[in-house]
């Protein structure tokens, strides 16, 4: 089985950050293809099998009924199609490709899919306890530690090179300072690994500012560094995961901001989206197309911008984040109890995030630069200049007057 | 003049998106009504119970992740034969995981055959736009009455 972590660092000193779809389809033949499309495809990959919505809140039932009436899921339901089917998906991706196929789930609790895993022999998926807990769902945090706790133990002793990748750079798609986002990986990044996780990916999405998510990235880079052994991770940088622009030149202008600073940070792996994101899930050729685009944006002379670096930003995010980890990790000597606890003062919190267990004090300004900044207290915004501040980035890159 | 009209916010069980309740809350909010917003992966029976407890001026069901078809349907079957809930049902958001116009009326007409009163998926067409006209015809009945007669 492929280390995901050494193949992703191995190839990325290669030939430069290695590209992943987030693609998932509920038809077999229909993945298989996509998988087989992403590993031919002339970018540097690895590959995605994402999964459904009804499998990832349990609902097998549900996704049965979808199969059984060949109705069209939003993903590919692992646990209900037969574990030797998806096998040998794996394996022949394996064997003609020689790539690793990363699952993506979204579940606070994913003992079914990390149990399915186990049987097929899959040992690279993506989540945690708070980042697939909060922003997706409404189960308690509490037990979704104690979920996380067991999956991850029933992923690290089932395969060799168990890899997990921390969604908590991506915590709400956006409107969030990035403080959070840093803190939160490492944090995350601290439970997987005391789980028995063996290599780990730290993530971050890209906000409206690159020059911010620079600053952003090279504080978590720096802090990974100090709470994480040299080799056992690397870093993944999502395009915009909020309101996507709507235009093909839209698409392509935010594509390149998120990959000039991708380039500019050495980001290792990076989530791409398709032009047809912010409308329907985009089908096999839009995905390829995506990814070589991408790939011709990184491999091609002066098509991507020069991000600069804000020294101030990145100090001011590198303290603050900083302060929000060891504050954090001194509320209690377990770090599972120590990080309830923190968002149970609201010590912790996400801005805008619905869950029970958030304390939603905080909220999210633009700043003059474009920089997503906290803020506390009165909210003062209305519906429409909220509105406004989600779709910053379709007025950015669609270039919309 | 004082509103004490309560809007029921909710999504369907398998949707895990926040931002379209976050803006909904803010937008019924502006527009005057008291918000319940019961967060992403309502369950069904948590909005049932909701119903049963107390009335709603309308209730409206914000779905963008494609299966709103599916569990959008049953939702509002068991709404109106579990509850006595009889005024204003909606749905919108992306209600498929296809963006054609067929589609979208096919799956529509299914909706509002199980009990929504209006669907409005914007994958196609800006429905948006109507939905806010809806919204502001209940509230402010003579208000709207009045632009109609301008118009």
């Amino acid at each position: 089985m492929i280390d995901f972590n050494t193949h992703v660092l191995e190839q990325f000193a290669l030939h430069g950050p290695v590209l992943q779809p987030r693609m998932g389809f509920s038809d077999p033949g229909l993945m298989q293809s996509g998988l087989d499309a992403t590993a031919a495809s002339r970018a540097n990959t690895v590959c995605t099998i994402t999964l459904d919505a009804f499998t990832r809140v349990n609902n097998l039932k549900a996704a049965q009924r979808a199969i059984d009436s060949a109705s069209m899921l939003n993903g590919y339901p692992i646990v209900n199609h037969p574990a030797a089917q998806t096998r040998a998906m794996l394996d022949q991706i394996h064997a003609r490709y020689h790539l690793p196929v990363q699952i993506r789930h979204g579940s606070p609790d994913p003992l079914h899919i990390f149990e399915r895993m186990v049987e097929i022999g899959s040992a690279t998926t993506e989540g945690g306890p708070i980042s697939y807990c909060l922003p997706y769902s409404r189960t308690p945090l509490r037990e979704a530690f104690g979920h996380w706790e067991k999956a991850c133990q029933v992923l690290s002793a089932g395969v060799e090179h168990s890899h997990i990748e921390s969604f908590a750079g991506c915590m709400m798609g956006q409107m969030c300072d990035p403080v959070i986002l840093v803190a939160l990986n490492i944090l995350e990044g601290l439970f997987l690994r005391s789980h028995g996780i063996n290599t780990l990916s730290f993530s971050y999405a890209q906000g409206t500012s690159p020059v911010q998510d620079r600053a952003a990235v090279t504080a978590l880079q720096q802090l990974a560094s100090e709470y994480f052994t040299p080799g056992s991770y690397h870093f993944v940088g999502y395009v915009f995961m909020g309101f996507f622009p709507r235009t093909l030149g839209g698409f392509c202008r935010i594509t390149g901001d998120a990959l000039g600073m991708i380039r500019s940070t050495g980001i290792q792996r990076v989530i791409i989206k398709t032009p047809v994101e912010s409308r329907r899930i985009p089908r096999i050729e839009e995905n390829i197309a995506a990814l070589e685009y991408a790939s011709y944006c990184l491999h091609t002379k002066g098509v991507l911008p020069d991000v600069p670096f804000d020294a101030q930003e990145h100090t001011r995010i590198l303290d603050a984040s900083r302060r929000l980890i060891e504050g954090t990790l001194a509320r209690d000597a377990n770090l599972s109890e120590a990080i309830l606890s923190a968002f149970d003062s609201g010590f912790l919190s996400i801005p805008y995030c619905l869950h029970p267990d958030n304390k939603r004090g905080a909220g999210t300004v633009l700043t003059a630069n474009n920089y997503y900044q906290g803020f506390e207290g009165e909210r003062v915004e209305n519906a429409f200049s909220f509105l406004a501040a989600l779709r910053q980035n379709i007025r950015t890159y669609d270039g919309v007057v | 003049m004082t509103f004490n009209k309560t809007a029921l916010l909710s999504t369907v069980p398998s949707d895990s998106h926040s931002w379209n309740l976050v803006f909904m809350e803010f937008l019924l909010n502006d527009l005057g009504y008291k918000v319940e917003n019961l967060g992403p992966n309502t369950p069904m029976d948590d909005v049932i119970a909701r119903l049963e407890r107390n009335g709603c001026a309308i209730v409206v069901i914000s779905t963008v992740n494609g299966h709103g078809y599916l569990e959008g349907a049953e939702l509002a079957r068991r709404i109106r034969s579990e509850t006595n809930h009889v005024d204003g049902l909606y749905i919108g958001g992306k209600i498929c995981t296809e963006n054609d116009a067929q589609t979208i009326a096919r799956h529509s007409d299914t909706l509002r055959a199980a009990g929504f009163d209006e669907v409005f998926d914007d994958s196609v067409a800006n429905s948006f736009d109507a939905f806010q006209t809806l919204v502001t015809a209940q509230l402010f009945p003579a208000h709207h009455l009045e632009k109609r007669v301008a118009r």
